[in-house]
């Protein structure tokens, strides 16, 4: 009892000192900046310019800092999540295109054009380590203990399992054509990735790398990129890419559940703490929308800057 | 007698692991000019499959222009490219009738109608191009426009990355023949590192193809070997169009390009 009430003022303060600015943050690819929207008012708030080719985006562990990859330019812009300033920027490897940040702050990012993932301190922008990987590395995963990255090499149709602090690759798993994204299940034991260019997702044993089963679309359009567990567990969100469409899924049989028309060439998800609210970027109708994963329609659009590619929500 | 047994025992497990880790090297062999683009796009093929390899266990050599007895008996040699005109790739088809040879450069329809088991054409043929060109002129005017299988300016689909590794490691613009090469090898060794047997990779490769050749769909075989792929259309050296149009309809159009028809 004493020790749950101790938990409670821990927990409490941290949410007191860390209060979550409720802003939905949007890379857009040619609109070289980042479009913020309130959550709560679902209005945009500011567009920042940000650089070239801004793709990758995500936030701190304690979500006081938005980074965001600027391909061509080969930086990480760091933003301040209240203040909507750009704080500093690093050097962050060629073409930067994806990223995860791990429990302890640092960003494993893809460095596309290199054939390389790379770890940096966004703090110092120290680069810490790089591994190779395949070829046109994209989709970086961390697992929920922090112990295993997942990078996804597109034209090598693999994914690379990396151990974290070691940096080394435990393993490395053939998929279907341009994997692109993964995600792991909330115990790591699963890992899930979706391929471009098969249009599958497939399910993975994290531990022997055995695939367990796998998802052909149905939809014979389907280019699925991004892909995020539900708060649950139970099932998976899948951007459909050129099939206009995110998908829900079974995560454990994979069996298709849903299809929710959305804008064109959907790939950027990001999912509501509460897990209620799904948010996709729609690239070519330069929009994100919303989806309410219970009724599972799309309550919303709002427009944002060009070609919008990653989505990340800080509440 | 047992102590024997035992160290033959342990003897052959040493050999069945230490085959396991070794590297198998893959022969692939090329025929034609060793000085063309298609032999630099083989060459970037290459490099990449052995970086794939790398991961996997698994490496990739060329062997240029080997001897049909080579491509007899050389058990590990397990495809060619060629870069041969019709003529010579229909002795060469007969000859070597159990392994996949890969055409690069021979455009000619009739080859295509005459279904030769082995033969995989990953260059466009003329009627796919002459077919693209009627298709994009439907309800346009005619604009002095070109159909080609690639274009260096093509940059959808991560299209201008391959371009891009191509025109740093040989300093000149990725051409058709070069990317037919490119793709040659790329279909090989990604569908080797997925079979357990690879013996049975003329079939694999003709029946469960999912191939990612960077034009944005995912490509597969005709029964009578072509390539099923889109067809870039170009105007003043410049991509200005697909056929067909990206969109969620572009792999089930793909076969109206050509002909899919045998006339054996």
């Amino acid at each position: 009892m004493l020790k749950n009430l101790l938990l409670f003022f821990i927990l409490s303060n941290f949410s007191n000192s860390y209060a979550a600015s409720n802003r939905i943050f949007v890379s857009n690819e040619y609109g070289n900046s980042v479009t913020v929207i309130d959550a709560k008012s679902n209005t945009v708030i500011k567009n920042i310019s940000v650089g070239t080719r801004p793709r990758g985006i995500g936030l701190s562990p304690d979500k006081t800092e938005l980074y965001v990859a600027i391909s061509v330019d080969n930086q990480i812009a760091v933003i301040d999540t209240q203040s909507l300033q750009i704080v500093r920027k690093f050097k962050s490897g060629d073409d930067p295109e994806a990223f995860a940040v791990h429990p302890n702050g640092n960003l494993y990012i893809s460095n596309e054009e290199d054939a390389k993932a790379s770890v940096y301190d966004p703090k110092t922008g120290a680069l810490l380590a790089e591994i190779e990987v395949g070829i046109e590395p994209e989709g970086v995963a961390i697992s929920p203990d922090g112990k295993i990255v997942i990078v996804t090499s597109e034209s090598s149709n693999m994914l690379h399992l990396i151990s974290v602090p070691s940096h080394t690759i435990l393993r490395n798993i053939l998929v279907g054509a341009r994997p692109r994204s993964a995600c792991f299940s909330l115990d790591g034991t699963v890992a899930y990735a979706t391929s471009e260019i098969s249009g599958e997702v497939k399910k993975i044993d994290v531990a022997s790398g055995n695939i367990l089963g796998k998802n052909a679309l149905m939809d014979s359009s389907a280019k699925p990129k991004d892909i995020l567990l539900s708060r649950d567990g139970t099932q998976l969100y899948v951007a459909g890419g050129r099939a206009n469409k995110v998908f829900f899924l079974d995560a454990n049989t994979l069996e298709l559940q849903k299809s929710i028309p959305v804008g064109k060439r959907v790939w950027g998800l990001a999912l509501s703490a509460d897990g209620r609210t799904l948010y996709s970027t729609d690239g070519v109708d330069n929009q994100i929308s919303v989806i309410d994963t219970v009724s599972q329609t799309r309550t919303l659009t709002i427009p944002v800057g060009k070609f919008p590619w990653g989505i990340v929500i800080d509440d | 007698m047992n102590k024997a047994l035992n160290s033959i025992a342990l003897l052959l497990g040493f050999c069945i692991t230490y085959t396991a880790l070794a590297q198998e090297e893959i022969l692939i062999g090329y025929i034609g000019d060793t000085k063309s683009e298609a032999r630099r796009g083989v060459e970037l093929g290459l490099q990449e499959s052995n970086i794939q390899g790398k991961f996997l266990g698994h490496s990739f050599r060329i062997l240029d222009n080997p001897t049909p007895l080579q491509i007899r008996v050389l058990g590990n040699l397990k495809a060619v490219v060629s870069k041969k005109d019709a003529s010579e790739l229909r002795i060469f088809a007969t000859q070597s009738a159990e392994i996949p040879i890969f055409n690069v450069s021979e455009r000619s329809e009739a080859l295509r109608e005459e279904c030769h088991e082995n033969l995989l054409h990953i260059i466009t043929s003329e009627a796919m191009l002459d077919d693209a060109i009627s298709q994009w002129s439907r309800g346009r005017i005619n604009n002095s426009v070109k159909a080609i299988g690639w274009h260096h300016s093509l940059r959808k689909y991560a299209a201008s990355q391959l371009n891009s590794r191509y025109q740093q490691k040989f300093n000149e613009p990725m051409s058709e023949l070069a990317w037919a090469g490119w793709a040659s090898i790329k279909i090989i060794s990604d569908t080797i590192a997925r079979s357990a047997n690879s013996d049975r990779l003329l079939s694999t490769i003709k029946n469960d193809l999912k191939f990612d050749g960077q034009k944005g769909v995912s490509m597969s075989f005709r029964e009578n070997g072509q390539l099923r792929q889109p067809v870039l259309i170009t105007q003043n050296d410049e991509m200005i169009g697909e056929i067909p149009p990206s969109g969620p309809n572009t792999k089930n159009q793909l076969d109206s390009l050509g002909t899919t028809d045998c006339y054996k």
